[in-house]
């Protein structure tokens, strides 16, 4: 059988790399979807030591895990849904103003790469009637 | 050998970081190749890392693999999921960090759980794509999209965390698998699969079934008449004989194989002082002790109200039998793999922790009106 650390390892490793992920990236979405890879880490904690110990309370625990990730899922698209319509946008550092005081607010002073321009030439459709061979062999 | 380990750990921790730096959406810096080099030589290192503190993952080759696989997989895309500049493409790479999660539950003999969580998270990923795709405006650059915070910062401290975790597990594993590798007295740190052997399961299980005889006739018998009662616990008494037998053949050996070997350890090396044994197999013990009080505290029940010349109460005869057929239920089921720990898992949610789960369904309601009370439009001027 594994062992209860390697569980624990990778259970950790999982909780670290959501966190880098909550902490850096700037769509809400992104930042949901890693804070919940981060209740992923914990219910892996939390099943292993229930191996461990050879009872059920920690899967009971995982259970309501995830019972509140399903609520916070619920409230954290109704909130985008709304910050959507006010500023239009997903960027988490477009609210900003919402900071500490004393807190120096977020620059982008480095401009976005901007995309290769693709030319669209118009598509002609043949147009008028079709000349007849013997016309084109002249 | 401990700072051999913590540096291997510091290193995984720097790569880790440098590598996810570079590979996060951003303006300048952004160089895919090396972030990813960097990135599977930090995770090479991890791997190496705890095979070599926690010892080789041993018994059968195929759970190792599947292991490794589930464990690669959560790791892997959710690396893919912190880099990837597209919400909807991160969606489905959490699709497949939830689908190896639940292989993680699967070998850790959680099958419910594993249900559960492939179907919450299935609605929850598929709206999340929705919203992705919806929400998210034309292409080409976007802030949102494109931009990190702190992205050096932030990967240093996360992974920071990650790291002093691991170095907690690294300090607090009872003892070092390196010590001596030809001597596998000491792997106990295993999650052992068989706590009872299949024999005694057999014998726990008939139990369980004869039990359901004395629990249906409680309540036929006449309560004033010795004679029925005696009968009664004779019925009873029948059907707890192969669970004792399994409860006794069972501890005999946990004592002899997991609870006395490691205390034979422990007064040989004193870095193992303070190990007291194999948890599981205490637990276990002590489950098992406790099981068999339950008959013994009946009979002393019985006895005292006999004492006394009055009738034995049918509630609580009832309530004990019911007890022991609980505890015997859940002996049996905590020792395998097999989908059994979902009967157990219902008979645990819906005795011991009911109010949670009243209170669990009330929070969901309470978030469901939350959720629709924020996300309705408000007319101007209101």
């Amino acid at each position: 059988m594994i062992g209860l650390w390697h569980y624990l390892a990778v259970a950790a490793a999982l909780f670290g790399i959501g966190l880098v992920g909550f902490l850096t990236r700037r769509n809400l979405i992104t930042m949901f979807l890693c804070a919940e890879m981060m209740l992923q880490g914990v219910a892996i904690n939390l099943v292993a030591f229930a191996r461990y110990h050879g009872n059920l309370s920690g899967q009971v625990f995982v259970l309501f895990i995830v019972a509140v990730a399903a609520c916070e899922a619920g409230l954290a698209l109704a909130l985008f849904i709304t910050l959507y319509r006010r500023r239009k946008s997903l960027d988490s550092s477009a609210w900003q103003n919402l900071r500490e005081l004393g807190v120096a607010a977020t620059v982008d002073d480095e401009p976005l790469p901007s995309p290769p321009r693709v030319e669209d030439f118009p598509l002609l459709p043949p147009a008028g009637r079709q000349p007849r061979e013997e016309m084109l062999r002249v | 050998m401990s700072g051999d380990s913590a540096n291997q750990l510091l290193l995984a921790v720097l790569s880790a970081s440098a590598g996810i730096f570079l590979l996060l959406p951003k303006p300048r810096l952004r160089h895919k190749s090396i972030g990813t080099v960097l990135s599977i030589a930090s995770l090479g290192i991890f791997l190496a890392w705890s095979w070599q503190r926690f010892g080789e993952p041993t018994a059968t080759r195929l759970e190792t693999a599947l292991f490794t696989f589930f464990s690669l997989g959560a790791l892997i895309n959710g690396v893919v999921l912190v880099v990837q500049r597209n919400p909807a493409r991160g969606a489905i790479s959490f699709a497949f960090v939830i689908l190896s999660v639940s292989g993680l539950f699967l070998l850790l003999a959680a099958p419910f759980l594993m249900a559960a969580t492939i179907i919450v998270y299935a609605g929850a990923i598929i709206v999340t794509f929705l919203f992705a795709l919806m929400l998210s405006r034309a292409a080409g650059p976007t802030d949102e999209n494109d931009r990190t915070r702190e992205p050096m910062l932030g990967s240093l401290a996360g992974f920071a965390f990650a790291g002093l975790i691991l170095f907690a597990l690294h300090l607090g594993t009872p003892y070092p698998t390196s010590m001596d590798d030809d001597d596998n007295t000491h792997q106990h740190s295993f999650l052992p699969a068989p706590i009872l052997t299949s024999a005694e399961q057999k014998l726990l299980s008939q139990s369980i079934h004869a039990l359901e005889d004395p629990i249906g006739r409680l309540s036929s018998v006449n309560m004033s008449d010795e004679n029925q009662l005696e009968d009664w616990l004779l019925v009873l008494n029948q059907a707890l004989v192969p669970a004792f037998k399994a409860m006794d053949s069972a501890e005999a050996r946990l004592l002899s194989s997991r609870i006395q070997v490691t205390k034979d350890i422990a007064s040989s090396d004193p870095s193992f002082q303070s190990y007291v044994g194999d948890s599981q197999a205490v637990a276990f013990k002590k489950r098992m002790d406790a099981t068999r009080q339950i008959p013994r505290k009946l009979y002393r029940n019985i006895q005292e109200v006999q004492d006394q010349l009055q009738q034995p109460d049918f509630d609580t005869l009832y309530r004990y039998v019911v007890a022991i057929r609980d505890e015997l239920r859940l002996l049996h089921g905590s020792s395998q793999l097999p989908a059994r720990t979902v009967a157990n898992l219902g008979l645990t949610l819906y005795s011991d922790h009911l109010l949670s789960v009243e209170l669990a369904g009330m929070l969901l309601l309470v978030a469901t009106v939350g959720a629709v009370s924020m996300a309705q439009r408000r007319e101007a001027g209101r």
